[in-house]
């Protein structure tokens, strides 16, 4: 999965198994890259593998915690299920609807405030970063209190901000079609993490690719365009990765905004709370060990089909 | 000549002076727009501040203040009363006390004059604006604190943070590293199976995983919140090794030329190289034990002095449900302490994490 | 410390087993035998060995997680753990909101003995885990005479006696004195039969009253032709905290139903709840005499009659948790309660909530466990605080007492509550459907719907909620 070599810019660092005289060590090696990763294993299969193929196995079952003892193989049950259950469908839809809006939403926020606060022109930039950071720390159950408070259709500081221009703003977290844009909203919270890992990699890119770019005349945009943007591409491509599987996992907030329900109408019923509503509402744990299986396997493929392409846009075009 | 050199000799062009001035227009510009950018962006922390310091009859009263303020109230004969704005019958405005409600005509009271007695007011009452004034309500913060035992649920928390976050860097440093510089077979089919772990949604694992830790006597302990984290979470071993892998193997080599085993490699090369990412990395992974909320309630529901922050802040937040002005100032000050360290420490975690360079 | 667990079962694939051993874990202690088998010889130990038995008390189901209900929770713990030297019993709070979720991880490996207060549909959720009590109700001699035979019953499912009734709670009309005296109209009726205004006491009169008790910005009541819609101020009228139980709804406004026909499997929506769905969400959306959901949240996030801004509100005796004398804004100064109108089937319904506490079937210590729950059953200051009305009739005045104390100087008609009890819903608005949670849930989604928008055809909804219930009865397994 990793390792797709692609053409690099020059100062692309060589990528995948390179030196010949580690290979006369192989065995050596394998030996001790295994101890290194040893912690890995067992605790993936202490406390990952177990679990996991529990949750496989029960995918088979009519499981129902509070009746453990009655658990029956029903075979592809489950999976059948899932064809005549429209509200997966519907929890399908909502949760690729919301990726389409807030992945773009927060990687393109998290990028702009990088390159923000990475500007050398800009005073007090420390403050800056701390203060773009500062989100992070604050519990999300709080953090989602408060939005509750700023989104409130009658008392709240958004809709009192928008009337202040004249725009008579909406019923954010009861209304079916503003309730996603508002999750979406909330989520620009949440960039702190994303914002460093952009500001590393600007970091990294060396200023004599700027100057070049400066002498054959390319100006913000073009040198944004043809320098920047190539040259941190793998950052962004790890951002993209982190961000959709984030979306696909998006459980906390939709939770905490509507009562652990979806509501109003089922709008907020994201991939993941259905999953735990059939899991701990509905006790229904075998269909919801189906389910996340049935999530497991679509991230997984929608990850594997970004590594494939990834060869394509990842350093592309910073030919001079 | 080109457009280009032409560009590039006005650049040069003008004196010194006007480059100076130039100079400062954009950083001027470059600032403000920063400031316009961070207000908006934390002003959602304003209202935490301005809800904090209200008092809880503001928030539904109608045409309340954004600030916090007090209705202006009068005392007559024993009683508390509202004032408000009454146009008289000659149009003065005067600030007049509601003693009586009716719906077409209410009974006031003349703050200035309360032994004129009673005034008739015909008119609807509710059409008339309430008197604010200013006034910072810090009883909220006091209550608060004295719900809930923050001093115990700040030590929790930073210590299942802490010790979860070192356990968790070492192991993610070891396994990244043994990703990064060694080959061995299935590495690559391991490292799939790494990123799988990310993905499957901890609800479904929880039943059996609660199994688990039932069998090694660890529930009511904080050991399934630390533990695990012991054996490299795959979110930072998938981090580290991006960045690993931009170390230039030369110096690897180099070092193994003098003599040095792995172990000192890793010691004396990689992780001072990778400083950047490791702070990156440990900074990720404190704040997301810090805000761990779901499993710390279910594996320390029955020990409620072991429960971390976020737990005793949700408890909080259902009891006061009906009360934000309570929990907006119990979450100022969930928040306070790590903002403050943050920022006390931010030169260093900054200065690590910007200096470093990721790569695929 | 780790101990095996079945570590004599077979371990056939790796996950297979877990399974197994969950089953395992599962069934430690339902039958003699399996537990015998266990690492746990002494696990049937009782008293008589000396042994101290240990004794879970999980609270969080319904009521009772409340910060200023559990020192009188843990008071009455240490009070039995004081008279029963060898038993230990220990008391575990989990936030309502996570209790189902944090209960149910739990029972397949380390359940509890004992849970409540647990409601009626707590009880379709966890009603068949509970031991049947009747026997050692005879084996103990418990007298339960003083407990109205009709409240005993809602606890007895499918035969088995799952719970000593302890609390209920009528519900009723909290109104809200103020809002009267300014609009100048008589209070509600406080007893049965009792007329308003020289009207019969029906839902219709009631909307009317709700009408003029709806004002908005301006000071114009929902009866005026300037009354402007988009700027309510005061509402008439409310059911808070239903949240959007389309169930609870339609048996408030149109009497006692079930979404369950006679035969056991087929969906309906019967005609008086139609009827009273309607009323309802015209309340809403075309008289404006009831708050949609987001005029809820702005009215003291939820807690409506609170705010001071709704006149009449239909909640349940335990509602007295959360009414502030003295705070909110204007202050809820001076309410008092009424008798419900006559619904459209032609009779009262005053929807019931009940609260008991059951033991798990899975405990190994049925005995001990019987012992709290007799303890816990005798104990006054737990209904008290919780809010409710004791089942058992003789502490009611006690009850009643307490409660005046606490509103001094007001002084409830706490007559209404005692007349409520006797018009209880039956069926259960809470009563048992086939895939009981996924029904459940269905119906919230729709009440969702109906609290959230206007302008809906409400008689072709409710028939495809039918048709989208009958779906979720035909999967039950």
């Amino acid at each position: 999965m990793a390792m797709t070599p692609h053409t690099t810019g020059s100062a692309a660092l060589p990528i995948g198994a390179v030196p010949t005289r580690w290979g006369r060590l192989t065995s050596r090696e394998s030996l001790t890259g295994l101890a290194f990763v040893a912690p890995f294993i067992i605790g993936f299969v202490v406390f990952s593998a177990l679990p996991m193929i529990a949750s496989l196995v029960l995918s088979f079952t009519d499981f129902d915690p509070r009746r453990a003892d009655e658990t029956r193989f029903i075979g592809l049950d489950n999976y059948a299920r899932m064809l005549r259950d429209p509200v997966l469908l519907q929890s399908l839809w909502v949760t690729v609807r919301f990726a389409l809006l807030v992945v773009p939403l927060t990687l393109g926020f998290a990028l702009a405030v990088a390159l923000l606060v990475n500007n050398t022109l800009l005073f007090g930039r420390s403050v800056f970063r701390t203060l773009f950071y500062m989100p992070m720390q604050i519990p999300i159950v709080a953090s989602t209190i408060v939005w509750i408070g700023v989104l409130n259709a009658q008392n709240g500081w958004l809709n009192y901000g928008l009337g202040a221009v004249g725009i008579d703003g909406p019923n954010w977290l009861q209304s079916a079609t503003w309730v996603g844009p508002s999750l979406a909203l909330m989520g620009l919270w949440g960039i702190g993490n994303m914002m460093l890992i952009f500001l590393a990699g600007l970091q990294s890119v060396p200023t004599e690719l700027y100057d070049a770019a400066r002498v054959d005349g390319a100006g913000v945009w073009g040198r944004f365009r043809h320098v920047t943007l190539p040259m941190i591409s793998p950052v962004l491509f790890y951002n993209l990765i982190i961000a959709l599987i984030a979306t696909f996992q998006y459980f906390t907030q939709a939770y905490v905004v509507s009562n652990g329900r979806g509501d109003p109408d089922r709008a907020t019923l994201f991939f993941n709370l259905n999953l735990f509503r059939e899991a701990f509402t509905f006790f229904n744990m075998g269909y919801a060990s189906a389910l996340a299986w049935l999530l497991f396997v679509i991230v997984l493929g929608l990850t594997i089909v970004l590594f494939r392409t990834a060869g394509s846009w990842v350093f592309e075009g910073s030919e001079r | 000549m080109s457009a280009v050199t032409a560009r590039r000799e006005r650049l040069r062009g003008g004196s010194v002076l006007q480059g100076h001035m130039r100079g400062f227009t954009a950083r001027a510009g470059i600032t403000l727009l920063a400031i316009t950018t961070v207000s908006i962006f934390l002003m959602p922390l304003v209202f935490m501040v301005a809800t904090a310091f209200k008092d809880q009859s503001q928030l539904t009263a109608p045409g309340a203040p954004l600030y916090p303020a007090q209705p202006e109230t009068f005392e007559y004969e024993g009683e508390q009363y509202p004032v408000f704005d009454v146009p008289d019958v000659d149009g003065t405005i005067r600030a007049w006390a509601l003693i009586e409600a009716h719906r077409e005509d209410s009974v006031f009271v003349d703050p200035a004059n309360p032994d004129a007695g009673p005034i008739t007011w015909v008119g609807r009452w509710r059409t008339l604006e309430q008197h604010w004034a200013f006034s910072l309500n810090t009883g909220n913060f006091a209550n608060a604190w004295d719900t809930v035992n923050f001093p115990r649920l700040f030590f929790n928390t930073f210590a299942i943070a802490g010790l979860s976050t070192l356990f968790a860097v070492v192991s993610a440093i070891c396994v990244a590293y043994g990703f990064s510089r060694f080959r061995f077979p299935g590495r690559n089919g391991l490292f799939v199976v790494m990123l799988a772990t990310i993905i499957l949604p901890f609800q479904v694992t929880l039943v059996p995983s609660y199994a688990v830790y039932l069998a090694f006597g660890w529930i009511g302990t904080w050991w399934p919140l630390i533990i695990p984290h012991a054996f490299a979470n795959a979110y930072n071993v998938f981090l580290l090794r991006q960045y690993f892998l931009t170390i230039p193997r030369e110096l690897d080599e180099a070092a193994m030329i003098d003599g040095a085993g792995p172990l000192r490699i890793l010691r004396s090369i990689i992780v001072p190289q990778a400083i950047p990412a490791i702070v990156a990395v440990s900074l990720f992974h404190f704040f997301f034990a810090w805000n761990e909320y779901f499993l710390p309630l279910v594996y320390l529901q029955s020990e409620p002095d072991l429960q971390p922050l976020s737990v005793g802040l949700a408890r909080f937040n259902a009891l006061y449900s009906q009360e934000p002005t309570l929990i907006q100032a119990a979450a100022i000050m969930a928040m306070a302490l790590p903002v403050v360290v943050f920022f006390l420490a931010q030169r260093a975690f900054m200065r690590g994490v910007v200096f470093g360079g990721v790569e695929k | 410390m780790y101990r095996p667990i079945g570590t004599r079962r077979s371990l056939g694939v790796m996950g297979a087993g877990f399974v197994l051993f969950l089953a395992a874990c599962g069934t430690q202690g339902t039958s003699p035998s399996e537990a015998a088998e266990s690492s746990e010889p002494e696990a049937s130990a009782s008293a008589a060995s000396g042994e101290v038995v240990e004794i879970e008390w999980f609270v969080g189901l319904g009521t009772g997680e409340n910060e200023e209900q559990i020192p009188t929770e843990e008071a009455v713990v240490a009070a039995f753990n004081e008279a029963n030297p060898n038993i230990h019993l220990t008391l575990t709070v989990v936030d309502n909101t996570e209790a189902a979720t944090t209960l149910a991880a739990r029972l397949p490996s380390d359940p509890p003995d004992i849970i409540g207060p647990i409601g009626i549909r707590g009880l379709q959720s966890f009603g068949d885990q509970l031991l049947d009590i009747g026997p050692y109700i005879e084996s103990s001699g418990v007298d339960l005479s003083e407990i109205p035979q009709a409240l005993i019953d809602v606890y007895n499912v499918d035969g088995k006696q799952i719970g000593i009734p302890m609390a209920v709670y009528p519900s009723f009309i909290y109104y809200n004195k103020s809002l009267f005296d300014e609009a100048q109209l008589a209070y509600p009726p406080h007893e049965v039969g009792e007329q308003y205004e020289g009207q019969d006491w029906t839902w219709e009169v009631l909307r009317d009253l709700a009408l003029q008790l709806t004002v908005d910005a301006n000071g114009n009541d929902a009866t005026s032709a300037e009354f402007d819609p988009e700027n309510v101020e005061v509402y008439g009228l409310d059911a808070q905290f239903t949240e959007n139980d389309t169930r609870a709804w339609s048996t408030i406004f149109g009497g006692s139903g079930s979404v369950v026909a006679d035969d056991g499997s087929t969906a309906q929506w019967p005609d008086n709840w139609r009827h009273g769905l309607q009323f309802f969400y015209d309340g809403i959306w075309v008289d404006h005499i009831i708050p949609n959901q987001t005029a809820v949240q702005a009215l003291a996030d939820g807690n409506t009659f609170q705010s001071g801004l709704v006149a009449m509100d239909v909640v349940h005796q335990w509602y007295t948790c959360c009414v502030y004398p003295g705070e909110g804004d204007p202050p809820v100064t001076d309410w008092d309660i009424a008798v419900l109108p006559v619904g459209p089937d032609g009779v009262i319904t005053s929807k019931l909530h009940a609260d008991t506490i059951g033991i798990l079937d899975s405990t190994e210590h049925p005995d001990e466990a019987f012992e709290v729950l007799r303890f816990l059953a005798a104990s006054p200051e737990l209904t008290q605080v919780w809010g409710a009305l004791p089942a058992i009739e003789n502490q009611r005045d006690a009850f009643f007492a307490g409660l005046d104390e606490r509103f001094t100087p007001l002084e409830i008609d706490w007559n209404v509550s005692t007349q409520m009890l006797e018009y209880p819903d039956n069926p259960s608005h809470e009563a048992f459907m086939p895939s009981f949670d996924e029904a459940d849930s269905a119906n919230k989604d729709f009440g969702s719907r109906l609290w959230n928008t206007a302008g809906l055809d409400l008689a072709a909804e409710i028939d495809a909620h039918v048709q989208l219930l009958q779906g979720i009865f035909d999967e039950g397994t």
